[in-house]
């Protein structure tokens, strides 16, 4: 998954290590969701997002476009 | 950017986040006052003039306790880790685990074949190897 995480914490001039106490969480962690190691959880994602006022969308970006669309049945 | 991190907070110098650090240092000293339990145990009850019949009981009994208490200090630490931390540690345990099965499944089939009888605690041996050889592992991999 591609975010812009870094180009986020750039952009409010912090550091790993202090993105990473405002978020509870190593800065070993935010290292590698930046480098695109590791996809953080939902919970996390939501935490990111929250702490930029972003929607998680605009951070992160799947690599594979979900390819099923749920419809809704109208007769059930 | 909503949250502001606390510059006074020393846990912005190494990125460790205060609750694995703390939890951390209790999950070392408990596994070392059990390691080293753990050894003059072996060493006592093994000696030709060690205790015997209760006491002997008593000092196993003792050294077991103390195993529970760093596995409920690793439960704890596991619990409230940082959720890579927790990825790395599974891959740890979950490599630990699989050497130590594999060991104590396979290893008869070389005692067959003439390998030297060995005690069930190297499987124990093991299974510490390859815990630390995969946590190792996994943080090297998401450095």
């Amino acid at each position: 998954m591609k975010n812009r995480l870094r180009v986020l914490r750039a952009e409010h001039d912090l550091t790993q290590a202090a993105l990473a106490a405002a978020l509870g969480v190593s800065r070993q962690t935010i290292n590698a969701i930046e480098v695109g190691k590791y996809d953080p959880s939902l919970p996390l994602a939501f935490s990111i997002a929250a702490a930029f006022d972003q929607k998680i969308e605009d951070i992160f970006e799947p690599d594979h476009t979900p390819t099923i669309l749920i419809t809704h049945n109208k007769e059930t | 950017m909503r949250p502001r991190p606390d510059k006074a907070d020393p846990s912005a110098c190494d990125g460790v986040p205060p609750a694995d650090r703390r939890n951390g240092r209790r999950l070392m000293l408990a596994s070392l006052v059990w390691a080293i339990v753990f050894v003059s145990s072996t060493w006592l009850l093994e000696s030709a003039s060690g205790p015997t019949g209760i006491a002997a009981w008593v000092i196993a009994g003792v050294c077991t306790a103390l195993g529970l208490v760093a596995l409920a200090m690793f439960r704890r630490f596991l619990l409230d880790a940082d959720e890579l931390t927790r990825r790395i540690q599974l891959e740890g345990v979950a490599f630990g685990f699989g050497a130590g099965l594999l060991f104590s499944l396979t290893y008869g089939l070389f005692n067959d074949a003439g390998a030297p009888d060995v005690s069930i605690t190297h499987a124990g041996t093991v299974l510490i190897v390859g815990y630390m050889a995969g946590v190792l592992r996994a943080t090297r991999q998401y450095r």
